[in-house]
């Protein structure tokens, strides 16, 4: 199938002189960077915080490890060495917000902002994860697990007011990035090329693109100021897909940061469930090793069920409620300790790629984020962090940092994570904690 | 000073202080953690202007009203889809648009959820890149000359379908664009892939995806709509789809220039099995019905089976009672008719019976949408009444709502009166649940599968007593003894038949009212009210009015 796809492709380019696709351009214009390992953010999220006391561990703060993580994060004991745990850690601008305590948690989490307007607008600044990858001009990748809809957990903000959408059915995103690549891992030799309808439309995608532009053009001089504004946006949005879809020259994918090669990960599988998570966790991984991402978030969008794992009680029928009532108790450890799990896939999937002495993981630095301390009161102070890798040696690892009430804040958290991604800044978002940085973790 | 205030009309608001606890959505302090989630509600509260009380903007002049530019939602999307291409091509099952931001209207037509970013674009511009080539497939049956493929063809191509797509005739410089479209396609296959190219650009353009109104201007500053936007308004309201030829034929003809012409297609298109999925959308929205999976209710009697049926017979309600039976208000607030599903209908009577059934009141679908996993949620449902039925702007829930909740002393074992109690006696909740409570008790005969009851969860009697404490219409208030009685109440209210034409035109107009749409708000309530308050003639008013024919700059 990729090998089928690669040899049509070649073809292609024989014939009609233009070529699929952006991958392998992107490709091209940043294997300089690639090479010299660019540093990653991954922002992994799961709702209803965590069972706190069974997360943290019980040394002092700025001790190692213990070598058996506590059991919320059991199936972690194997990344030990390359983890920082956080705790607490509070969501100090939630705590100003009215409304739903979803709404609030959710905007407030990664922007640190408050809404635009009432409990149902967006916030009113950028996530992290976005201001991140404006300021450093990266490309980011908005992938989502659990379903589609993000509901009352909308926490991608590109500006004040502007949510970001991602994408839950991991085909897609293989399908986006993938599809063109050669498979890893060999295989056959590659059966006869066909070039199809949809290739040939795919081929045209420039030259659609720009004449649907011209549509907009002519239905935007007739608007008022207002919708004027709503079109524009959207014709900015297709002027993006534009550049990104039409590419016109090709360079083949050659060896990215190292070791592994830039190329297609497994089988997608959208199904429930640990496989849907492994398969995203694929994506984000094989797309960072593209250079197609430098910013990944995924965001698992539901916090009513964990229902493949068929837990009993309350726990399986409402999880959300048996969280609040915190019963029944095993179940619910069940359950969190599974998120370990899930988490875990975005680990070995990275700690798989190797880039120079080491592996993407140890020049990432991925963020494990709740919106709650205590899932039960849906408390968002306290909330437990894990950030996994050392950026290359910039971060240590091996650590449980505990922090003085009243000093420690997510806004802190963030101006920490831009300073050690080289940002100047000494602030970030709102709020009374919202300068400085964590004491001790950098 | 903390006041709460009730918007009973547009422009026209009455403002009453509370002697204490006012219900203003905080709690005092700033406390909070903790949440409240148990507690939806949907409209936000703002503060009534006082000086534009009993003063409409639009007082005098002729009823003018803003509407947005707005984009297909991914259901028009996809009915228009399939309406475009005669039933011919569909999108495929998993196809979906995200969505962006949570609109104050509630309605999925609000521009606010249909904004455009990079993840929206590539979803749109994915499927139009892969429907044309099934609509490529399918050409003999679209298009007869595609026997004999050439320029000519084309552009009856283009005539034919650019016309069903954009809903109009195309201009000049539309079919210039895509007829350049169509050259793109060379080689072996340069017919279809001309085509197919055409069919790409036509899905990506805003003339297909956006209700584009400009109309021509007119005195008041208004533009008058012409004929193929009112045609293009009718359909996405009343059938969330592109028009039939029918329609386009009217709307060519100039006869729906005239309220007259409006109304012989709309009594067409309300007849058409469309018009009963569009009217279900709108209770769905309005009421904002959540459709409960089976492990989300504990009590194992809710299956697969219980549900379909449930979900079913409201459709069924709500189709009847707006397109079928033109149902008065009275009888679709407080009927005692049994369910025609016989699933639930069966489950009705070997639990507890019809008694004390009334209208959507007690609509099985209504008692479990607004319900706790394992038991009756009062507070829902009465938020239910006073914000969805008699349309009162009621405060989001205060943000320590549950943290304050978990510190109120209550014995072992405590009921939900026992809960309510302990609320009534707290400062902090009171000025809202005394509000809230004593009306959510007078639903407490029906558990949360909506079966009748006489005893509660915790085996104590049931009272089947409530109260309507302090609503936006005095005749409203008072003790009700059955919820029948409460229905026939509230049918006769001024206010809750308002309330049903506010929430139509926020779901026509994908958007908020506000005091400039008082004219609108009242007209529509002043026709309603004349034609006897049948439910079909509601949606005959809004589509009649004057101003459904303009629309005011934006």
């Amino acid at each position: 199938m990729h090998h089928k796809n690669i040899h049509r492709r070649t073809l292609i380019r024989g014939t009609a002189g233009a070529v699929l696709g952006l991958p392998w351009l992107e490709l091209t214009a940043e294997r300089a960077l690639a090479q010299t390992g660019p540093k990653r953010l991954v922002i992994y999220f799961n709702g209803q915080g965590n069972l706190v006391n069974k997360w943290k561990p019980n040394v002092a703060s700025g001790a190692a490890l213990p070598a058996n993580l506590p059991p919320m994060l059991t199936a972690l004991n194997g990344y030990k060495s390359k983890l920082n745990l956080l705790h607490p850690v509070d969501n100090v601008v939630a705590q100003t917000m009215g409304g739903n305590g979803h709404n609030k948690a959710g905007r407030s989490i990664l922007s640190c902002a408050g809404f635009v307007s009432g409990e149902n607008s967006p916030s009113r600044g950028p996530s992290i994860d976005q201001y991140l990858k404006q300021k450093l001009n990266l490309k980011s990748l908005e992938l989502k697990v659990n379903g589609d809809g993000v509901g009352e957990y909308q926490m991608l903000f590109s500006e004040p007011g502007k949510s970001v959408s991602g994408e839950a059915n991991p085909q897609r995103v293989f399908d986006r990035f993938f599809k063109s690549l050669p498979a890893s891992g060999g295989g056959a030799a590659p059966p006869a090329p066909v070039v199809t309808a949809a290739d040939r439309l795919r081929l045209k995608n420039k030259d659609l693109l720009s004449l649907t532009l011209e549509n907009f053009n002519t239905v935007r001089g007739t608007l008022g100021k207002e919708d004027r504004d709503r079109l524009d946006a959207h014709a900015q949005r297709v002027r993006d897909l534009e550049k990104e879809l039409g590419a016109t020259t090709l360079s083949p994918p050659t060896q990215v940061g190292g070791a592994t090669k830039c190329s297609a990960p497994g089988a997608m599988s959208g199904a429930n469930g640990i496989q849907v998570y492994k398969s995203q966790a694929m994506n984000a991984a094989m797309a960072m090793a593209c250079n197609f991402a430098q910013v990944v978030t995924i965001q698992d969008t539901s916090y009513g069920s964990l229902r493949w794992l068929g837990l009993g009680g309350k726990a399986g029928s409402d999880w959300h409620g048996a969280v609040h009532e915190r019963n029944p108790m095993p179940e619910l450890e069940k359950g969190f300790a599974w998120y370990a799990t899930a988490f875990k896939e975005v680990l070995d999937a990275m700690n798989a790629v190797t880039e120079g002495n080491g592996t993407m993981l140890d020049n990432s630095l991925v963020m494990w984020i709740t919106e709650y301390g205590d899932g039960a009161s849906h408390n968002t102070r306290g909330i437990p962090v894990l950030l996994a890798g050392g950026l290359g040696g910039a971060l240590k690892t091996d650590r449980f940092l505990s922090f003085a009430p009243g000093t420690s804040s997510t806004n802190r958290l963030f101006v920490t994570i831009m300073k050690l991604f080289g940002l100047p800044d000494n602030s970030f978002g709102e709020g009374p904690l919202n300068s400085g940085t964590l004491p001790g973790l950098a | 000073m903390l006041r709460l205030t009730f918007r009973i009309s547009v422009g026209m608001a009455f403002l009453f202080p509370l002697s204490m606890g006012a219900c203003t959505g905080s709690i005092g302090g700033d406390i909070p953690d903790g949440i409240s989630d148990d507690v939806p509600v949907d409209d936000p509260t703002t503060p009534i202007d006082e000086s534009k009380v009993d003063n409409p903007p639009s007082a005098g002049g002729p009823c003018r009203i803003a509407v947005p530019l707005r984009r297909l939602t991914e259901l028009q999307y996809r009915n228009a889809v399939r309406d475009v291409f005669k039933q011919q091509v569909a999108l495929p099952s998993d196809f979906a648009i995200p969505t962006l931001g949570s609109p104050a209207s509630g309605f999925s037509t609000d521009p606010e959820y249909n904004a455009v970013d990079l993840g929206v674009a590539r979803r749109l511009h994915d499927s139009a890149t892969s429907l044309p080539l099934a609509v490529v497939d399918k050409l003999p049956g679209l298009l007869p000359c595609a026997s004999s493929p050439n320029d000519t063809c084309a552009s009856t191509f283009i005539d034919t379908y650019g016309r069903k797509a954009y809903r109009r005739p195309l201009t000049a410089p539309e079919k210039a664009t895509l007829t350049k479209a169509f050259k793109l396609g060379t080689g072996a296959d340069a017919f279809k892939d001309g085509i197919a190219a055409v069919v790409a650009v036509m899905l990506d353009s805003p003339q297909f995806l956006y209700q584009t109104e400009i109309g021509e201007a007119d005195d008041s500053g208004a533009a008058k709509l012409g004929g193929y936007e009112i045609a293009s308004r009718l359909s996405l309201l009343l059938w969330d789809s592109v028009p039939d030829d029918a329609l386009l034929e009217a709307a060519g003809s100039g006869v729906l220039d005239a309220p007259k012409g409006i109304r012989t297609q709309v009594d067409r298109m309300l007849a058409d099995p469309k018009a009963r999925d569009t009217v279900v959308r709108f209770a769905r929205e309005w009421i904002h019905l959540p459709r409960p999976a089976v492990g989300q209710r504990t009590d194992k009697a809710y299956t697969e089976a219980l549900a379909t049926a449930i979900q079913g017979e409201f459709d069924r309600f709500i189709g009847d009672a707006f397109l079928n039976d033109n149902a008065p208000l009275e009888t679709f607030l407080s009927s005692p008719e049994p369910y025609k599903n016989a699933t639930l209908d069966a489950f009705i009577k070997a639990n507890g019976g019809y008694n004390g059934r009334s209208g959507l009141l007690t609509q099985p679908a209504v008692l479990t949408g607004l319900a706790g996993a394992s038991d009756t949620s009062p507070i829902r449902r009465a938020v239910f009444v006073r914000t969805k039925v008699t349309c009162e702007e009621f405060p989001a829930p205060p943000a320590d709502a549950n943290a304050v909740d978990s510190e109120l002393p209550l014995p072992a074992n405590a009921t939900q009166q026992d809960r309510a109690a302990a609320r009534s006696k707290d400062s902090r909740c009171a000025g809202c649940h005394s509000l809230i409570d004593p009306l959510g008790f007078g639903f407490e005969s029906f558990d949360e599968l909506g079966r009748f009851r006489q005893t509660s969860k915790d085996g104590s009697r049931i009272d089947p007593t409530g109260d309507f404490v302090e609503p936006v219409d005095k005749n409203l208030a008072g003790k009700f003894s059955s919820l029948p009685e409460l229905g026939k109440r509230l049918s006769g209210s001024p206010a809750v038949a308002e309330c049903l034409g506010r929430q139509y035109f926020r779901f026509n107009y994908g958007r908020m009212d506000g005091d400039a749409d008082a004219c609108s708000i009242h007209g529509i309530a002043d026709r309603f009210k004349d034609s006897g308050l049948g439910l079909r003639d509601l949606i005959v008013s809004v589509t009649t009015a004057d101003e459904f024919r303009f629309r005011s700059g934006q």
